[in-house]
Formats: C-alpha cells, sequence, structure tokens
C-alpha cells in the first residue's frame, strides 16, 4: 500500500498550517520584533556613559564670570546649571553658557597653527615652525622700530594672564592693549581723576538712577542675571532705568524710560542734562567746590554746558526739552549709575561723549558714593609692567608685531580700524584665537590657544561688582593636543626673561589674597560663604578656589579725588563744544541712510557660536542676524521697500545684501543691522560671501563706528 | 508570451507614447529615490505645512477615482446596464487612482518602513486609521476587480484552469462591488472627516453628526459626484487619443445626469454648511469668517469660484437634458465638475494651513518643490501607462470589442 | 486596603511681563531634549524647537511702541486634545495620571497630521536627519533618545527629568515624586523666573494659585482646548491679542 499525497492533502497541510501558526505567539511576536526594529535607528548618536560627576567652575565666556555646576557623565560635561546663592551671578548661566561647552568641538576650530603663503593662501604648518616664524617677526619688528612696536591686544584685561603679558612686553618696550569689552568706558573715568585712581566699579543695584547710553542694562550687562534682578525688583528702591538709545533693543523696550536719540548726539544730551544740573544747582555743590578742577573760568566746563541749551539739545538730538528736563532732576534726586555703553557689535560712543556722561557722575558727586561710582581695594602685584592702552590711544601704523589674545567675550571691531594701527609695510598679526573666524580676521600667522571650559584661567569681576574677586574657570574639558595655552607661546619666544605659567600666576594671587586676609569665600557646593581667615594655610584657599569657589573682597570707602569735568586730554576737550554742530538727520540725500550696526549681548561680535545658538536666530528669527535690516516703515516707503525686500547697503568699503525687515520704533532714515552672527558662526560648512557689516565703517579718523553713512540700493537681481 | 488585441494602438504609435511617458516616470522615481533616502527637506513643506501638494492631489485623485466603486455599485447592484460599457474603464482607473495615492502616501510619511504600524496599534479615534484601514482593503478590491479584466487577454484566456479562475471570479464579482461600495462610503467619508474634526483649526473644523462632522458626508457626495465626471472625461479623451468611440453616448448620457444630480445636492448641502459655518461653528471658536478670506490668495473669490462657478454652474448644465446632446457641452461641464472638487480638497488642505491659529504667527504661502512637483509626475505617467497598457491589451470596452467582431 | 494615587495635572504658567526675550528657554530646552539644529539656509518655519520665543509688537510708533514675547511650547491641552485623536497608529499620548501630552517618537510614521491638527503650531518635523558636530554626541544629555529623520516631536514637559525624578523616589521607596524634584529645563534656565512649573491639582502648589489668579489666561481659550500652560500679564492689548473670546455662545449641544 503506497502512501501518497495528494493535492487537497497539501492544500489541508499548508492551510491547517497557517492557522495553526496564526494562533501561535510565534508571527505575532516576529511582527513585534520588526516593529521593534523599525523603530530603532542604527546610526543616532551614541549617548555618553559612564560615572556622573558634578563640579563647580565659572564661566569665561564673558565678563560677568558667572558661577557653574557642570554635570558630567564620562568625563563629558552633559549639561550646565547655574549656582544657587553664587555671590555674583546668583544662580544664572545665559543661553551662550548654557551651551558653551560646544566650543570646543565647533567645526571652525583651527587643529593646527596656519600661515598666509607669499601666494596668500592659509596653509598648515608645525607649531615649531610656527614658533619660530613668530620669534623671526618678533626680532625683527624690535630692530626696525621703537616703543610699542610689539603689542598684544588682549581680548580680556585685567586678568594675572594680562599681568604676564604686561610684564612680557616691558621687556621688549612692547605696548599692552586693552581690547574692547563693556567695562572698557571706565578708564575714562579714571582718566578724569587727578592722579592715581583705584579699579572703579559701577554700583548699579544700589543706585537711584541709571543712565544708560546705549548699554545693554537689562541683556546682561555686568554680572550675571543683574538684568534679570533689575527687572524683577518690585521693592521701592529699585533703580530707574533711563535707556538713550536709537536702537529699539530688548533693554529700550524693558526700560523705565527710553530716550530714543539720533544717531551720534550723545554728548549732546549729556552735556545738555548737564545744563539742567548746573543752571538749575541741582549738582553737588559741596564736591564740586572741592574737587571740581575745570568748572569755571574762560574755556571751563560751566561755559561750555552753557551752550547746551535744552531747545537745542532738543533739536539735535530729537528729545523734547521737557523729558530732558524731567529726566536731569530725577537723576539729580539720588545716586546715579552712568554707563557709556559698548554695544558687543556697535562699538564704544566717542571719546567725548564718554567723558560728557561721566562728567554727569562727578557732577552729581556719585564718584565714591555708594549707588554710584564705587572703588575696589587692590591686591598687590609685582614686578615691572608694560603700559597698558586703549586701542584708540594706539598711534596709527605703529605697530610691527600685533599679537592677539584668544580669550572669548571682547567686542567686534572693524578690521579697518585694526589695520590702521599697524605699520603699513611690516606690520605682522598673530592671532591666538581657537576659531578661523574671531574679532581679527585675516592674521598672517595663527596658533590656536584652547577655548573656554578647556582652560584655567581668571574669570573677570564684572563691571558692577562693587568689590574685587577672584574666581576660576576650572577646566571641565580636556584640551586637545593641537591647542596651547597662550603663555606657553610667548615662553617658547621669550629670549630675554621667563614666563611664568598660568596656574603659577593664579596661585601666586590666591596667595597674596591669602597674605592679605580679607573678603570671604563662596563654596558652591554648599551655596554659602566663610571668612576667609578661616582659611589656615595658603594651599586651603586655592583648593576651594580649584573646586569652583569664588573670593569676593570687602569694601573700602573711597573719597573722590580732585578731577576735571570735561577730562585732561586736550584734544576731547576741544571736541565737545563741536557736538553742536551735528548736522540733522532730517536733511538727508536721496536713498542716503544711517547704519547702525549693533551686537547681542550673549552672542557676541561676528565670532564662532555654538550651534544650538540658532535656534534663536535663523530657526525662528527671534533676533535677526546678520542677514536683516531693520528700517521704519516710512523710510522703507520712501525707498521703495516692503517687508523680505532683498536690499544691498553701500558704503565706500563695500556692500552688504540684506533682507529688510519693517518696525515702527526704528527712527526714521536709520538702518539697524547686527554684525553676527553671520551663517557660518553656528559651524556651518559654507564660508559668507562678500562682506560683512563691519567691513563697512571706514574708521578713518576717529575710533566709532556707531554711525556710518551709507546708501540703501535696491538688489537687481 | 501577452499579445495585444488586435485592433488597438499599432506598437509604431504606442511605442513613443509609451517611452514618453516612462521618461517622466523615471523622473517621478528619481524624485522619490531623493525623498526616501535623504529626507522630506526635499518637499516645501514646513512646520506650518505639514500636508502640501501630495495630500491635496491624493485627496482629489481619490475623489475622482470614485467613478470607479460608484459605477460597480450601480452596474452590479442597482443594475444600471448602461454603465457596462464603462466599467472596464472605471475599474482600472479606480485601481490607478487608489494604488498611486498610496504609494505617494508612502512618500509622504516620514518613516513609510512604520507605515503599517496603523494596523499594529491603529488609533480607533484617527480619521487617518480609518482611511488607511479602508483604503487598504478597497484597493484589494480594485486589485480583484481587476482581475478578471486581465485574465481576459486572449492570450491568457487561452489557459484554461486561468479562465476558470476568472469565471469562478466572476461570480462573486456582486459580493465586492457591495463590500467596496461600503468601504469607499467610508475612507470617502473619513477623508472628509480628517478636516472637519480638527477642532483646533477653525478654518476646517465643522458641526458634527454624531461622530461625524459635515465633511465626511460633503466628501462622500462631492466625490461620488465628480467621480462619473471624471470617468466621462477620461473616456472622452481616450476616444480621442485611440481616434475610436469607446463608449456608447446612452452611457455618457447617464453618467452626466448622474453627475449633475448629485452634484446639485451637494452643492445645497455645501451651501448649507458653509452658512452654518460662517455663522454658528467659527464664530463660536472665536473666529470670524471675514477673516478666513481676508488674505488675497485666498479671497471670497475662492469660495465663490467652488460653489458657484465649478459647482452650481456645471450640476444645472449636466441635469439639462438637451444640454448633454451637445458634444461640447459633455466636455467642459464634467471638466468644471473636476476642477470643482479640486478646489474643495485645495482650500481644505492648503487654505487651512496657510491660515494661522495663533494671532501672532504669521499667514504663510506654500509653492510645490520641483521634487514634489516630479513625485506627482511620476504617479500620474504611472496612471498614463497603466491605463494604455490596459487599453492595449485588455478589453476594457466591451461596446468596442462587440464592433471589432461584427 | 486600597490605596491610590493622587491624580496630578502638571502645567505652566508663564509671566508674559516678565520674559524679556533672550531664549535661554530655548536654548536650555533643545540641550535637554537632544534637539538637533536643521542646516544653514534652512527656509522659515523648518526648524525644531519645543519651545519657541515669539515677539509680538503692538505695531505702534515710539513712544507708544511695545514689545512682548511669549514663549509656546506644546499647551498639553486637557479636553478634546486636538492631536491626540488624529493620530493613525496612536504614537500621541495623554498619561492619564498626570495630563502630558507626549509623542512616541519611536512610534511616529510622520504623516504630520498631528502637526496639522495642533492650533498652536508647537509640533515639529525632522525634515533632515539630525546631525550634531563630530564629537559633540558626547556632549548630549545621556538621558534623552535623540529623535530620528521623518518623525513628528514636541515639548513633553522634559520627560528624561520626570524619568528620572520617579526612578529616585522609587529607590528610596517613595511613590510619588516631591514638587521640587522635577522641574523642567526651561522653567530651571529662565533667569527673569517668569515660568512656573508644577501641579496644577495641588491647590497649593505655587503653579495652581498663579493660574487661578485674576491675570491669567490661555491661548485660544476660545477652542476649548482647554491648554495646561497659563499666561500671565497686566497688559490689555496683549491679552486680548493672544486670548480669543467666542464670538458667539457654543450652542446648547455642546453644553
Amino acid at each position: 500500500m503506497g502512501f501518497s499525497v495528494k493535492r487537497r492533502d497539501f492544500l489541508g497541510l499548508v492551510g491547517g498550517g497557517a492557522i495553526g501558526a496564526a494562533l501561535s505567539p510565534a508571527p505575532w511576536k516576529g511582527l513585534d520584533d520588526i516593529a521593534i526594529w523599525t523603530q530603532n535607528w542604527s546610526w543616532k548618536p551614541r549617548l555618553p556613559r559612564g560615572p556622573v560627576e558634578v563640579a563647580f567652575t565659572h564661566c569665561g565666556l564673558c565678563p560677568a564670570g558667572c558661577g557653574l555646576k557642570v554635570r558630567s557623565v564620562g568625563g563629558n560635561p552633559v549639561s550646565i546649571h547655574g549656582v544657587p546663592g553664587h555671590p555674583s551671578s546668583t544662580g544664572f548661566v545665559c543661553a551662550l553658557g548654557l551651551a558653551g561647552r560646544y566650543f570646543s568641538y565647533h567645526p571652525s576650530r583651527i587643529v593646527e597653527p596656519t600661515i598666509v603663503g607669499t601666494s596668500g593662501q592659509r596653509r598648515g604648518i608645525s607649531r615649531k615652525a610656527a614658533v619660530r616664524q613668530l620669534g623671526d617677526w618678533l626680532d625683527k619688528a624690535r630692530s626696525g622700530g621703537g616703543h610699542g612696536s610689539v603689542a598684544i591686544l588682549d581680548n580680556h584685561p585685567g586678568r594675572v594672564r594680562s599681568l604676564a603679558y604686561r610684564g612680557w612686553l616691558a621687556t621688549l618696550d612692547g605696548v599692552h592693549i586693552k581690547g574692547l569689552r563693556e567695562d572698557t568706558p571706565i578708564n575714562r573715568l579714571r582718566t578724569m581723576l587727578d592722579g592715581p585712581a583705584p579699579e572703579l566699579g559701577l554700583d548699579i543695584a544700589r543706585a537711584r538712577t541709571v543712565l544708560s547710553f546705549g548699554a545693554p542694562v537689562l541683556e546682561g550687562l555686568g554680572s550675571g542675571g543683574a538684568g534679570a534682578h533689575l527687572r524683577g525688583r518690585s521693592d521701592t528702591e529699585k533703580p530707574y532705568i533711563v535707556q538713550i538709545e536709537t536702537r529699539p533693543s530688548r533693554t529700550a523696550r524693558g526700560a523705565d524710560l527710553w530716550l530714543r536719540i539720533a544717531p551720534g548726539t550723545e554728548t549732546v544730551l549729556a552735556l545738555g542734562l548737564a545744563n539742567i544740573l548746573v543752571s538749575e544747582g541741582l549738582y553737588d555743590k559741596e564736591i564740586i567746590a572741592q574737587q571740581a578742577l575745570d568748572l569755571d573760568g574762560p574755556g571751563g566746563y560751566r561755559e561750555l554746558v552753557a551752550r547746551f541749551s535744552p531747545k537745542q539739545v532738543s533739536r539735535i538730538t530729537g528729545i523734547d526739552a521737557a523729558t530732558i528736563k524731567k529726566v536731569a532732576r530725577r537723576f539729580a534726586s539720588g545716586p546715579a549709575v552712568v554707563i557709556p555703553g559698548v554695544d558687543p557689535g556697535g562699538g564704544p560712543l566717542s571719546a567725548e561723549a564718554q567723558t560728557a556722561a561721566f562728567s554727569l557722575s562727578l557732577l552729581n558727586g556719585d564718584v565714591g558714593r555708594p549707588g554710584g561710582v564705587v572703588a575696589r581695594r587692590a591686591i598687590p602685584q609685582e614686578g615691572q609692567l608694560a603700559d597698558t592702552v586703549e586701542l584708540a590711544d594706539v598711534p596709527d601704523g605703529s605697530i610691527r608685531l600685533l599679537i592677539v589674545d584668544g580669550a572669548a567675550g571682547g567686542c567686534a571691531m572693524p578690521t579697518s580700524l585694526l589695520k590702521r594701527k599697524l605699520n603699513p609695510s611690516e606690520g605682522r598679526v598673530v592671532s591666538l584665537s581657537p576659531f578661523e573666524r574671531s574679532a581679527l580676521h585675516g592674521a598672517d600667522l595663527v596658533i590656536p590657544s584652547t577655548t573656554p571650559f578647556e582652560n584655567i584661567d581668571e574669570a573677570g569681576v564684572p563691571i558692577d561688582a562693587p568689590v574685587d574677586s577672584m574666581g576660576l574657570t576650572v577646566p571641565s574639558m580636556r584640551a586637545p593636543d593641537y591647542s596651547v595655552d597662550s603663555l606657553s607661546v610667548l615662553s617658547m619666544v621669550a629670549k630675554s626673561s621667563v614666563v611664568p605659567t598660568i596656574t603659577e600666576l593664579l596661585r601666586g594671587r590666591s596667595d597674596r589674597i591669602h597674605a592679605g586676609g580679607r573678603g570671604s569665600v563662596f563654596d558652591p557646593s554648599k551655596g554659602e560663604s566663610v571668612p576667609l581667615t578661616e582659611f589656615q594655610t595658603n594651599g586651603d584657599l586655592w583648593r576651594a578656589l580649584m573646586g569652583g569657589g569664588l573670593w569676593t573682597d570687602t569694601s573700602a570707602a573711597f573719597t573722590c579725588p580732585p578731577f576735571r569735568l570735561m577730562g585732561a586730554n586736550a584734544a576731547i576737550r576741544d571736541r565737545l563744544p563741536q557736538a553742536l554742530e551735528q548736522p540733522s538727520t532730517a536733511d538727508r540725500q536721496a536713498r542716503e541712510i544711517v547704519l547702525m550696526p549693533f551686537g547681542w549681548r550673549d552672542a557676541p561680535g561676528d565670532g564662532p557660536l555654538p550651534p544650538v545658538m540658532a535656534k534663536l536666530f535663523r530657526e525662528t528669527r527671534l533676533r535677526l542676524d546678520s542677514r536683516f535690516a531693520t528700517i521704519c516703515p516710512k523710510t522703507a516707503g520712501e525707498l521703495g521697500f516692503a517687508q523680505g525686500d532683498k536690499a544691498s547697503i553701500k558704503t565706500s568699503l563695500g556692500s552688504i545684501t540684506v533682507e529688510v525687515v519693517l518696525d515702527p520704533a526704528v527712527v526714521d532714515g536709520v538702518v539697524h543691522v547686527a554684525v553676527g552672527p553671520s551663517t557660518e558662526a553656528f559651524g556651518d560648512a559654507s564660508p559668507g560671501k562678500g562682506d560683512q557689516p563691519l567691513d563697512l565703517p571706514s574708521c578713518k579718523n576717529d575710533d566709532c563706528w556707531r554711525v556710518i553713512p551709507a546708501k540703501m540700493l535696491e538688489v537687481v537681481s | 508570451m501577452i499579445e495585444p488585441l488586435d485592433n488597438r494602438a499599432p506598437t509604431r504609435v504606442f511605442l513613443p507614447w509609451i517611452g514618453f511617458w516612462m521618461a517622466i516616470f523615471a523622473l517621478g522615481a528619481y524624485c522619490t529615490v531623493l525623498c526616501l533616502s535623504q529626507g522630506l527637506f526635499h518637499t516645501n513643506m514646513n512646520n506650518r505645512f505639514g500636508f502640501g501638494i501630495w495630500i491635496f492631489l491624493d485627496l482629489t485623485v481619490i475623489a475622482l477615482g470614485a467613478g470607479a466603486f460608484f459605477s460597480a455599485f450601480l452596474l452590479y447592484i442597482l443594475k444600471k446596464q448602461a454603465l457596462k460599457d464603462v466599467i472596464g474603464a472605471a475599474v482600472v482607473l479606480g485601481f490607478i487612482c487608489y494604488s498611486g495615492a498610496v504609494v505617494v502616501l508612502a512618500i509622504d510619511v516620514g518613516q513609510p518602513l512604520r507605515a503599517w504600524f496603523t494596523f499594529w496599534h491603529p488609533n480607533a479615534h484617527s480619521m487617518l486609521a480609518e482611511v488607511t484601514f479602508c483604503l487598504t482593503l478597497y484597493l484589494l478590491v480594485l486589485a480583484i476587480e481587476y482581475v478578471p479584466l486581465i485574465l481576459k487577454n486572449p492570450s491568457l484566456s487561452k489557459n484554461v484552469s486561468l479562465l476558470v479562475f476568472e469565471g469562478q471570479l466572476h461570480k462573486v464579482v456582486v459580493v465586492f462591488a457591495g463590500v467596496g461600495a461600503i468601504l469607499s462610503f467610508f475612507h470617502q467619508g473619513s477623508l472628509g472627516g480628517l478636516y472637519g474634526v480638527m477642532n483646533g483649526r477653525p478654518f476646517a473644523f465643522r458641526e458634527h453628526f454624531f461622530i461625524w462632522p459635515s465633511t465626511f458626508f460633503l466628501f462622500i457626495l462631492s466625490a461620488i459626484a465628480a467621480g462619473p465626471s471624471f470617468l466621462i472625461l477620461i473616456n472622452k479623451l481616450a476616444s480621442k487619443i485611440s481616434k475610436k468611440q469607446l463608449v456608447r453616448k446612452e452611457a455618457y448620457d447617464f453618467l452626466g445626469r448622474i453627475s449633475g444630480w448629485l452634484l446639485l445636492a451637494y452643492v445645497g448641502l455645501k451651501s448649507v454648511d458653509t452658512i452654518v459655518w460662517i455663522n454658528h461653528t467659527a464664530p463660536a471658536s472665536g473666529y470670524s469668517a471675514s477673516e478666513f478670506f481676508k488674505e488675497a490668495s485666498f479671497g471670497t473669490w475662492i469660495l465663490f469660484a467652488e460653489i458657484i462657478l465649478f459647482g452650481l454652474l456645471p450640476a444645472l448644465v449636466l441635469i439639462n437634458n438637451r444640454l448633454r446632446k451637445n458634444p461640447l457641452v459633455m466636455i467642459v461641464a464634467p471638466l468644471l465638475v473636476c476642477i470643482g472638487i479640486a478646489i474643495n480638497r485645495y482650500v481644505m488642505t492648503l487654505q487651512s494651513q496657510s491660515l494661522p491659529t495663533l494671532p501672532f504667527e504669521e499667514f504663510v504661502l506654500y509653492t510645490p518643490s520641483l521634487v514634489e512637483i516630479g513625485v506627482f509626475g511620476g504617479m500620474l505617467s504611472y496612471g498614463v501607462i497603466v491605463f494604455s497598457l490596459s487599453y492595449r491589451y485588455l478589453p476594457l470596452f466591451p461596446g468596442l470589442q462587440q464592433k471589432a467582431k461584427t | 486596603m486600597t490605596k491610590t494615587t493622587p491624580k496630578k495635572r502638571y502645567g505652566m504658567v508663564i509671566d508674559i511681563d516678565r520674559c524679556d526675550g533672550c531664549g535661554a528657554c530655548m536654548v536650555a530646552c533643545s540641550l535637554e531634549n537632544n534637539v538637533s539644529v536643521v542646516p544653514a539656509g534652512a527656509a522659515p518655519h523648518r526648524g525644531l524647537t519645543w519651545i519657541r520665543v515669539y515677539s509680538v509688537t503692538n505695531k505702534k510708533e515710539y513712544p507708544d511702541s511695545d514689545t512682548a514675547y511669549l514663549p509656546v511650547s506644546c499647551q498639553h491641552c486637557g479636553n478634546e486634545t486636538p492631536c491626540v485623536g488624529v493620530c493613525p497608529q496612536s504614537a500621541v499620548d495623554v498619561d492619564p495620571k498626570n495630563g502630558i501630552v507626549s509623542q512616541i517618537p519611536e512610534r511616529c510614521m510622520g504623516c504630520r497630521y498631528c502637526m496639522v491638527a495642533c492650533p498652536y503650531h508647537a509640533r515639529y518635523f525632522n525634515w533632515w536627519d539630525p546631525e550634531w558636530p563630530e564629537g559633540t554626541e558626547h556632549l548630549l544629555n545621556p538621558g534623552v533618545t535623540p529623535r530620528m529623520r521623518g518623525v513628528v516631536e514636541k515639548c513633553n514637559f522634559c520627560h528624561g527629568r520626570h524619568h528620572a525624578a520617579q526612578e529616585r523616589a522609587a529607590s528610596e521607596g517613595r511613590s510619588e515624586i516631591e514638587p521640587n524634584e522635577y522641574q523642567t529645563a526651561c522653567a530651571e534656565a529662565c533667569p527673569n523666573g517668569a515660568i512656573t512649573f508644577g501641579d496644577l491639582a495641588d491647590k497649593n502648589s505655587e503653579v495652581a494659585k498663579l493660574a487661578a489668579g485674576p491675570e491669567s489666561f490661555q491661548l485660544l481659550k476660545s477652542l476649548g482646548t482647554e491648554p495646561k500652560i497659563y499666561y500671565l500679564t497686566q497688559r490689555g492689548w496683549v491679552r486680548d491679542m493672544a486670548t480669543r473670546t467666542p464670538l458667539i455662545s457654543k450652542g446648547q449641544s455642546h453644553d
């Protein structure tokens, strides 16, 4: 008997098998597995794994120097938090600080020294060769020029590192140039005081009135969260913020009073306010009588301000006379802080505007008064130091070798301004910036240094801190081998002197603080401060600082020395009355417009940014980047532009193409363009084409680029 | 070897014709590969425009493809024999429209590999889940209805077992016609429901009857009104191209009449719906209808065009027995009907997204990218190719067949 | 013995008058949730911002010009949640225990119907393969899985933090997390203290008190979606602009 399988049997077997299988869990499990497989993503980033560590440090990205709590996993910092109770930043961290650790991996980071060859092309060289080249240029600069032929542009002056720079420069007869930062103008006030002046700070928190000439008071000026504290205060002692600014900035919009001043007329307004203070006798008569050296007499301050009548001032500044009087009276009613702002992109006010503004502080008797300008006690320094000057005071064409420090947080500067200071034929620029795009483009030689979060340094003392302090930027990431500390570079080229290491310098300052015995130290892990006297040895203090601690000094009384209301500089004094000759913006020619570049406080200048900052710019346009120009609808109408149109802004040096954005709060005849970020700031591969806003100012005679005459043209495609 | 029917397009005409459409298809395939391999950034859709030209055209194509189920329903269930001439073409058209739409949908979703999750983790409340289920099943039905047609190719009908299979299928076609009609009713309705249920989008949201928004019913009605018109158009186009009378006049007349009356009913209900929406539904959500139409690109003109110019007008023409006799009218009026339905789908898909609901969001416009157009061109060429092949190799038109035999 | 877990209703109150548009919340959110950055040249409305700060002006000239900044994230609607019902494959989920509306990106096929349905434009699609500059994957938050191309994502009240807080509580034998254990990244980062996060169901919580206050309102209240994000302002024009009132009564059928 044979066994045969018929077709029917076969079909039955298959069908029965299928039904049976469907009732079993197997196919459903299989489907589920497939579901899970399609949910997985093989090329997704590997997330960090490893032990969780928490460390404390300070942020080195801007002058605020906020206290940070860094959470690391497997040695990688995966999140940044504020430190509640921190004496300076009180738990605050800004958007940039939160993302700052991404700088280390920024795609535009330079991974080897580069030099510009004879053909103009940039090529990589070894560090040894780079140092040798720097040494050659150094010798050449010294032999070819006199005092000041070697200079260091220090983007974060006032650190111990700056002292080392100055010590090194002293052996070379060089000069130390203070890079532009938001606290730079306070040096102007120091020069107005007769005799040696201490370090000064602005006591914003206790002021009755804050008179801000375009300073980003509510956008991060000073210590971390200072603006937020001002905004959040509801007490009766809360400072009244008067924002004097042309642009409808976030501070202008949030200030108690916004004076929308005509472009470039700050000197006039300051002297107009002085006019009211003097004519109404609202100034501090006692101090003025005792200390003012130039109030009366021919060419004196009284004579100067008499010419700035409210009517005249109102005509030039566009602010009505009644408001000017109101502000002057408010200002005189108690301690006040005057801040001549440094815009992160638009730069400083003119020297005369700064002088005129600070003369108000002196008139009001605010220097040495709580809630005004306070003096910080000094920690003794040793050794011979080179002169430290501002860029404006450097003679044109004098520098043969300029070394640009790579610190973060400086303000953007036009290339033309720096070029002017260089010797036209032999001037060389060596950049220590870790990024391709930094404050100065087109360096002849780049030796990349470390990024913030990788290097140890001093965090700095914010402009609004009434006392000195010391906090360290303790590295939370390992510096790559191709990066080098700026002092090591100097040490390698130093011929006649020994350059100390940054750690030695910091330890030295820590030891001197310990020896002074003053002040207290904040412990971030406990959230409380203890008196310095409780630290037995200098090693104890050093360990506390290395653990993210912050030492703060005690305050001391300061009596205002004799001063000059118009400053000691004769050239500036002579320029003050000329402010009245300002042409009115009303009678502008066809297509002429005033270009006012500006910068974002926590996305400074035109340098690189962590990619995530793109969320605020190109992903939402919450902030406009350098591709946009804001004008008022009236001006746009006259020039024939509508929202979204492309326009070309042109000066004698070049042109930029922008997209028109309308804002009725902008002054007629003015266009605001952010100097950054540009597209490649976020690390995108495509390099920007054409000019950037800061390529446009000419800066031929003065050192300001806030107000630039330009033409706004249609783009013909 | 499958042979073409003897009286169809000669090879020297057919090859260049197919070649041209194959080239467009290849272009579409390239665009598809771009989207699938690199991502949907190749389109011009964005976070404000989650649905773009593909969804709009899918909806239009599915509405026009409704001729298939509706003809089958009329022929097999209601025994309207006049439709015998067009049923073959209707089934092929339906199959093309539905399969094309499903393929484009698969490109449109960001993760096509997970498209089957709708069956694995379905959300019973979702109109889109309902659409997916009905669409997939109905595509199956269309495929089953298509198979007998394929088997009627003389070369294939030589095979006895295939012939038997074809005969068996033919017996159950009534069942499938019924199932297809139910499935189609539901997915046409659910496609309308997609918009009507969006309680967060006052432009699209409509009053509900039980669980269904009014758009559910309006989409069904507009689809069965437009389907016959589209059948008229395509058959006339095929006649024109092949230079043969493919369908008898009675069939056209019947399709025209039914399209006209259904459209009239649709326009009436749509008008009532619009009035309720303008005066009640939208204001109750805090929006006045005037703001929906304040931008020039979507002004009240579009409402007028949709309801009057491309709705009421062709409906009145098509219900008129005398006007239907005019061959030109029988091209223009169905064309207007089809455009009108396309405008409706366009408005529901794109105008509802252009209008911001957040008061501080901007009004945005969207234009499709070349890749989006390319993919759609691919789908269109696929349709032309399948229809051409079906025409050449299959007895789509019984009327033509009879003529050839005599 | 019955042990019932009290039902939480997580929500937020955002004080518009305190927000100065600094954007720290947006950056903190993106870093916390590993939200990728879209490439240069991306067209508008293609970014990924789980919380997005809108800058809104009253369109007046100086000195009457005024600007308000409105941070808008997923509003975690409590009623007829527009996105939940539309998702064909149950990839949008409302947690019945706490009211958090979350997207399950692993299940999402990217049909984007939820984005079309959302009245707050708070849902975002991954148009590109997410990319991080080389090396930065070590800096990502290990507690949150990055999403892939082709799926929708949105605010989930920092699910990673909620999860971590729950695990911590469980490891200590507690079934409930304390209010101070769970805080969203945006609320933590806001320098102005404009964002208050917490349990709206807890009448004693700060967030519930603020939400019940006379200055609070919800975006597009007239839609009836009952968002769990409340806003505060004293400025009439902001409130009038951001909230809508039904122009007629809803009728009997909806009561």
